[in-house]
């Protein structure tokens, strides 16, 4: 039996084995408190569907718990939960792109709309946050939401996000920076 | 131009004896790029506890069915120990 690791995401080492309580196995317990939260947030913002979200993030830990042997360690656990939340959520997303009609090449909209607008961004109240930023997501394609929400993440780096989104590290700079221009403009509308 | 989003957090009070620049950091916090609030707003959303007790069952369960496998099995399937 392989050694516990202090590190709940050093997980080459990493056993399992029912815990005392009712509750997840120690081990794997460090994983999901380092990772749940990020997981959970990816596949909300990806669904826009509290109640998928949870179900997401409940199927990724568990498909990390069977397939854990697969995770050979060349790349960081946080990726590979991302891996595996993306290919989760990945029937979802098409269909949730079947109801948009946005795509990345009309993304020129962006800088018709409200460009001369006074800045309505200033003051936010946090109670709005959540909601103004699902709708203003909702609103980019997909590749910009995507890209967005793993930037965010800094815990991941460009070449971790290129990785994930399968693109160049360089593909990522750029797309980043449409997508910020793209959600500032969005979010502008959403005031 | 960089756009600047400005977070007013609703809690604007100061104690005393606080530096202003402290004070003035809690009364308004800064926003420089669309991933600062997407960071603040995952921040506030927190798991519910019902997907950990739902996950832990499961596993419970996954990790009881698999003792409960023949020695054969286990060894078929690939396992070095037990």
């Amino acid at each position: 039996m392989a050694a516990h690791p202090q590190d709940p995401t050093d997980t080459t080492t990493v056993s399992w084995g029912p815990s005392a309580q009712a509750d997840l196995p120690a081990d794997f317990a460090g994983i999901y408190a380092a990772h749940s939260q990020s997981i959970h947030y990816l596949a909300l913002r990806l669904t826009g569907d509290p109640i998928q979200a949870q179900d997401v993030t409940h199927d990724v830990f568990l498909k990390a718990f069977r397939n854990f042997e697969t995770f050979r360690g060349n790349s960081a656990l946080r990726t590979w939960l991302y891996r595996i939340t993306l290919n989760h959520c990945s029937p979802l997303r098409r269909s949730w792109a079947a109801r948009k009609i946005q795509t990345a090449e009309d993304d020129a909209i962006f800088d018709r709309v409200d460009a001369q607008a006074p800045n309505p961004l200033d003051v936010l109240e946090t109670k709005e946050l959540g909601e103004r930023i699902q709708r203003c997501l909702d609103s980019l394609p997909e590749e910009y939401r995507l890209v967005l929400l793993l930037v965010a993440d800094q815990e991941l780096s460009y070449e971790q996000v290129a990785e994930l989104t399968e693109q160049s590290p360089d593909a990522v700079r750029g797309k980043l920076h449409r997508a910020r221009k793209a959600f500032t403009r969005a979010f502008a509308r959403t005031a | 131009m960089e756009q600047r989003y400005e977070l007013r957090t609703g809690s604007e009070s100061t104690v005393e004896g606080e530096s202003t620049q402290k004070a003035s950091s809690t009364a308004a916090q800064r926003i420089e790029t669309p991933e600062d609030l997407i960071r603040l707003d995952r921040g506030s959303i927190s798991v519910p506890s019902e997907v950990r007790t739902r996950l832990a069952a499961a596993l419970e369960s996954e990790v009881s069915s698999d003792a409960q496998r023949p020695w054969w099995r286990r060894w078929w399937d690939g396992d070095t120990e037990g």
